[in-house]
């Protein structure tokens, strides 16, 4: 045996040489160039030796000059060549000779025939195997005709220059030939720029089949049965198997005689492999035909090993050393197949990406394991970078197991089991091979993947943590929103509420029960009033940018169903939360609906809807309301709270369709309310001019009247006054919603209730106040033990108060930066969820110092605009063009005597064209000239 | 958005017998298209980022804290940092961050860092002046700046994949300019470099 052995090789079939050779006693040298310092080879040997230049790694492996000089200067005694690289050169063998080193492998003048086609092919004929029949490659069409009359039809027409089927025809008669040159020679000319075509009896269907043999220095040589490598693509083996299942005895038989024949005919020596194609369609199914053979260790020698217990590269070593076969007690007849064995090659190769070899680091990388698999690898490892420079393998696979049935379904199982991450791999599309009913059938042909085009686009695992990981460490860096400015998480202040009881029926079931005519009538009827909880939609969106997240109304959700049933409804979509979650979440809102209806299955849950607009800012056709209500109402919207911008009635009309279409949800239909209906100056905004608005809302059909107040403009006499004039008219209930931006209105809520008002919008406390709505725990404790009780206790509201202090704090970044109630309100009229975006506006635009300018603007361009109701998209209109005149430093004025000498942005010109609908103050001059 | 804005296969998504999920995607996208596509990226990127805390959320790992996550019913990932690494020159930080207690080191573009690497050039197809990558490989130039070179010259050389082949000019003139360093990693269609 030799000394030490030198692999000219890298990767896994190095550090498979180097096992065989270290289970025989003998030292082991490994060669790396630079850029393969890292690779497990150099470590896995004894010894390892520089070679090549920086920048040109490949060369490297592939200088047989400084291969030899290290195996001289290191005192090896063989050299080792694995597969691809130098394994099929004969100068190494013949350097080795030279130098009097041990080449592994076959003779130089072996392996120089068995290297060119031609020979190799002539070789076999005389051997008397059956070869691939085919014509000198030529141009000219005449000599080709005649010449292809030997080969036998069908055949294929190759050109040359071409490949991977690229430039080739099947031809099935002589009379077609012609034809069929001619148009080949003109591909293969616009294509390839050499016209020259050869002709090549057709193996239809064919499948790809090699043996195994062993030769020593006798000549002696066995075959170690065949394996099947029809799963290629583009001529890369993917998945090899041993034996080859269904495959007829006698065509096996023939199989192993041919190939024992051809080595002994050209006294081949050490392991080769005879490949061989056989047809299954046509005349000539079954029959088989050699192709080459090859002079090496083969990628898929596994398989064999692990179906005849013989190990391959000991044996090269020992035949080498100058072991007989029958020494190694290798003789034919003791040879056995041994169950079945399957290899497949996992690489980077991308399926998503036309099988591009994906590089970069390995981040995580799990084997399988158990019984019946083994993994020869040599590069993969957490932390390893796959580099361009060499093959795309990562590892191969091999299952074994007591039939092919059992085989594949290790490997399906061994396939599950990795965890490659990083990169890509090519396991998905191994996978979706491996579950192919003809695949499992043992029926496939080198056309398999073709064929099967699906197999490409197979889906890449689930692969969430590491996405999720990828955002997090995104977050960690990046730090978009600044440090925490909490630690705790807001869920350990949740109340110790008793989860597994489920919540007392409420609202919902009521309007299950009485449909939305008996549920307004029964609101109507309720001698207190009943409270809507905005914590979930308004509340946030008007305090911290819409920005709460499904997973924080979840948590506390359960909760407010137990504690709170007599709520009229949970206010908790809509609005802004729809592309809020789209833009910035990273949710789907359809989600959030769906699983705030899980949580919450007692109360009902309400939305705001913008008319037309739904939950947009521009009007849809019709048929997309009526869809996204219909949808909603599926989901769990139980309450529309549908509004116009311009308190038009029209525009709201196919919304308040579309619920009433439903036949289960509740219309509520909001008047929009600004200006001050006690103002004796007050010429637009008047009550006559709420009742008017509300005789048409009720005609329009609404279960519920609501009160809009965006901007928290309504004082509380006015809503007394306003209150008791609409129950006076209208038999519908009537619903108030407010903002407490002044901080006054909790007494506008109860001069409300106190008239007659059957709901009113209130918050959580911690979420509630300026911008938002006045506090649950106030109303409820200022009606608590009177005529107007609400029911609801205060304990309950109590309760959930520290756990939405903790979420707005973990929100911090999104405040509005409104610390305090304000009385310029009444002034500018701005709505609370404006107010606080405005000023975030205000400070990008740097005139955050100067916010009483912008506000003064506000009111200025209301007026220009001809006093608007101002709520989305109507004040967005006031909005942009306050704050343009700020920018521009215009004075108001000047803007009005003529506005045309100034730009005027997109939104006033849209609302000036009309596309809002009609203002109730009618269009201002100048604008309407 | 006017009636006819609404495709007649949108039409049939809306219908209220269609299939739910795509009733709302088809809504999604109708109402916000923009936003909507947001959303697929992020999904494409990170998954569903809804399972996540909020601290986690909005602030990322902290290194000592065990952020668990929550996949579904018996299913807990548990994520932690070790370490943040420094910039390099292309502002790509190494965060060492655990995952189920396995070490996930991953590559961050920290977006603070201003970085003036050049984006590659790609060469302009059927300019035979312009030499280009055939595939992706490492290409090691042959030539320099002011190197006459003759049509079917090799100019450099590209390795990949266990292979090593010549990159040659396709009309002759002289090295104009090299758009790649003498060794460097390149994408098919790189510009290599220029003749004039």
């Amino acid at each position: 045996m030799f000394q030490k052995v030198l692999v000219a090789n890298r990767g896994e079939i190095a550090v498979r040489a180097f096992r065989a050779a270290t289970e025989l006693g003998a030292r082991t040298v490994a060669v790396f160039p630079w850029e393969d310092r890292n690779g497990v080879h150099r470590i896995k040997a004894d010894e390892a030796y520089l070679i090549g230049e920086r920048g040109s790694p490949v060369r490297a492996y592939l200088d047989v000059d400084e291969i030899i000089r290290v195996a001289s200067e290191c005192g090896a005694d063989a050299v080792y060549p694995g597969y691809g690289f130098l394994s099929e050169n004969p100068e190494l063998a013949t350097a080795c000779a030279a130098a009097g080193i041990t080449f592994v492998g076959p003779s130089a003048e072996v392996l120089e025939m068995a290297g060119n086609k031609v020979t190799a092919i002539a070789a076999a004929k005389q051997a008397g195997l059956p070869v691939l029949e085919s014509t000198e490659p030529s141009d000219d069409a005449d000599a080709l005709v005649e010449a292809a009359a030997r080969v036998g039809f069908p055949v294929f027409v190759k050109a040359v220059a071409g490949g991977g089927g690229r430039g080739m025809r099947r031809v099935d008669d002589a009379e077609a030939l012609p034809e069929a040159l001619a148009a080949a020679m003109r591909e293969a000319q616009g294509a390839f720029g050499d016209s020259r075509v050869f002709v090549e009896r057709a193996v239809l269907s064919p499948r790809h089949i090699e043996v195994q043999v062993l030769a020593d220095d006798d000549g002696e040589v066995v075959h170690l049965f065949e394996r099947d490598c029809s799963i290629q693509r583009r001529h890369q083996k993917v998945i090899e198997i041993a034996p080859a299942p269904d495959l007829d005895e006698q065509t096996r038989q023939a199989l192993h005689r041919d190939a024992v024949a051809f080595a002994r005919a050209i006294g081949y020596r050490n392991a080769g492999t005879v490949e061989f194609l056989v047809a299954t369609e046509g005349e000539r199914a079954g029959e088989h035909v050699f192709i080459e053979m090859n002079p090496r260790i083969q990628v898929e020698h596994t398989i064999t090993e692990e179906v005849t217990d013989v190990d391959l590269v000991t044996s090269q070593l020992l035949i080498a050393s100058g072991s007989r076969l029958a020494d190694m007690g290798l003789t034919q007849d003791v040879l056995r197949v041994n169950g079945a064995a399957i290899q497949c090659r996992i690489t980077t190769e991308d399926p998503a990406n036309g099988f591009r070899p994906d590089v970069g680091r390995i981040t995580t990388y799990r084997n399988p394991g158990g019984a019946g698999i083994r993994l020869d690898g040599g590069t993969a490892y957490a932390g390893a970078e796959i580099s361009p420079h060499f093959d795309s393998m990562l590892t191969k696979l091999i299952c074994r197991g007591r039939d092919f049935d059992t085989a594949v379904a290790r490997a399906r199982r061994a396939l599950a089991e990795f965890r490659i991450r990083g990169v890509a791999t090519n396991i998905p599309f191994l996978q979706a091979m491996l579950a192919d009913p003809d695949f499992r059938a043992g029926r496939f042909t080198t056309s398999f993947i073709d064929q099967r085009p699906h197999l490409v686009t197979a889906s890449p695992g689930a692969d969430r943590g590491t996405r999720l990981l990828t955002y997090l460490a995104d977050v960690t860096v990046n730090r978009p929103h600044g440090e925490p400015p909490v630690e705790l998480p807001a869920v350990l202040k949740l109340p110790p509420t008793d989860l597994s009881v489920p919540p007392a029926d409420g609202s919902r079931q009521r309007l299950l029960e009485l449909g939305p005519e008996g549920f307004a009538a029964h609101l109507r009827a309720s001698p207190v009033p009943l409270l809507t909880d905005t914590t979930f939609r308004d509340a946030h969106q008007s305090l911290l940018a819409t920005r709460v997240r499904t997973t924080d109304l979840l948590a506390v959700a359960p909760h407010v169903a137990r504690t709170m049933p007599q709520l009229l409804s949970v206010e908790c979509w809509g609005g802004a939360t729809y592309d809020v979650a789209l833009r910035f979440l990273g949710e789907d809102p359809w989600d959030r609906l769906a699983s705030l209806r899980e949580a919450m299955p007692n109360v009902a849950l309400q939305m705001l809807l913008r008319g037309r607009n739904t939950v947009g800012y521009t009007p849809y056709p019709a048929r997309v309301t009526e869809a996204f209500v219909e949808e909603a109402t599926s989901t769990g919207i139980d309450v529309f709270r549908v509004f116009d911008a311009l308190n038009d009635v029209a525009q709201m009309r196919p919304a308040i369709d579309a619920v009433r279409a439903t036949g289960t949800a509740v219309a509520e239909v909001a008047l929009c309310y600004t200006g001050d209906l006690l103002d004796p100056a007050e010429d637009l905004y008047t009550l006559d001019y709420y009742l008017r608005l509300a005789e048409q809302i009720v005609d329009a059909g609404a279960h519920v009247l609501a009160i809009k107040d965006m901007a928290g403009l309504l004082r509380p006499t006015a809503a007394r006054r306003l209150v008791t004039a609409l129950r006076e008219r209208f038999d519908l209930p009537v619903h108030l919603h407010t903002h407490d931006t002044a901080g006054g209105q909790l007494a506008t809520l109860l001069a409300a209730v106190e008239a007659g008002a059957d709901a009113v919008d209130v918050a959580t406390a911690t979420m509630a106040g300026t911008t938002s709505q006045p506090p649950l725990s106030a109303f409820v404790a200022a009606t608590a033990h009177t005529d107007l009780d609400t029911g609801i206790s205060l304990r309950a509201a109590q309760d959930l108060e520290p756990y939405w202090e903790v979420v707005r704090t973990t929100y911090r970044p999104f405040e509005s930066g409104l610390s305090s109630p304000t009385g310029r309100v009444y002034d500018h009229e701005i709505p609370g969820g404006q107010l606080s975006n405005l000023r975030q506006q205000a400070i990008a635009l740097g005139l955050g110092e100067r916010f009483e300018q912008v506000e003064r603007m506000y009111a200025a361009a209301d007026r220009i605009l001809g006093r608007l109701v101002k709520v989305t998209p109507s004040s967005k209109v006031v909005g942009d063009l306050a704050l343009h005149l700020v920018a521009v430093g215009a004075d108001p004025a000047v803007f009005e005597d003529d506005p045309s000498r100034f730009d005027i942005p997109d939104s006033v010109v849209g609302f000036l064209s009309g596309e809002l609908g009609d203002p109730p103050g009618g269009w201002p001059e100048p604008f309407r000239s | 958005m006017r009636d006819a804005d609404v495709s007649a296969e949108d039409e049939a998504a809306l219908a209220a017998d269609a299939d739910p999920a795509r009733r709302r995607d088809t809504l999604n996208r109708l109402l916000f298209p923009g936003p909507t596509a947001q959303l697929a990226e992020v999904r494409e990127s990170y998954g569903d980022v809804s399972v996540l805390d909020t601290l986690d959320y909005l602030y990322g790992l902290r290194a000592g804290t065990e952020h668990t996550i929550s996949l579904g019913r018996g299913v807990q990932l548990i994520a932690g940092l070790e370490a943040v690494g420094d910039a390099d020159a292309k502002g790509m930080r190494t965060v060492l961050a655990t995952l189920n207690g396995q070490l996930r080191p991953l590559q961050v573009r920290d977006r603070a860092v201003e970085v003036d690497s050049k984006p590659t050039e790609r060469a302009q197809p059927g300019d035979d002046r312009q030499v280009a990558a055939p595939f992706s490989g490492v290409v090691t130039l042959r030539v320099s700046v002011g190197d006459v070179v003759e049509a079917g010259q090799t100019v450099a050389s590209i390795e990949a994949m266990k292979m090593e082949a010549a990159i040659t000019a396709t009309q002759g003139g002289t090295v104009a300019r090299l758009a790649v360093g003498e060794v460097q990693q390149t994408e098919g269609g790189d510009l290599i470099l220029v003749l004039e």
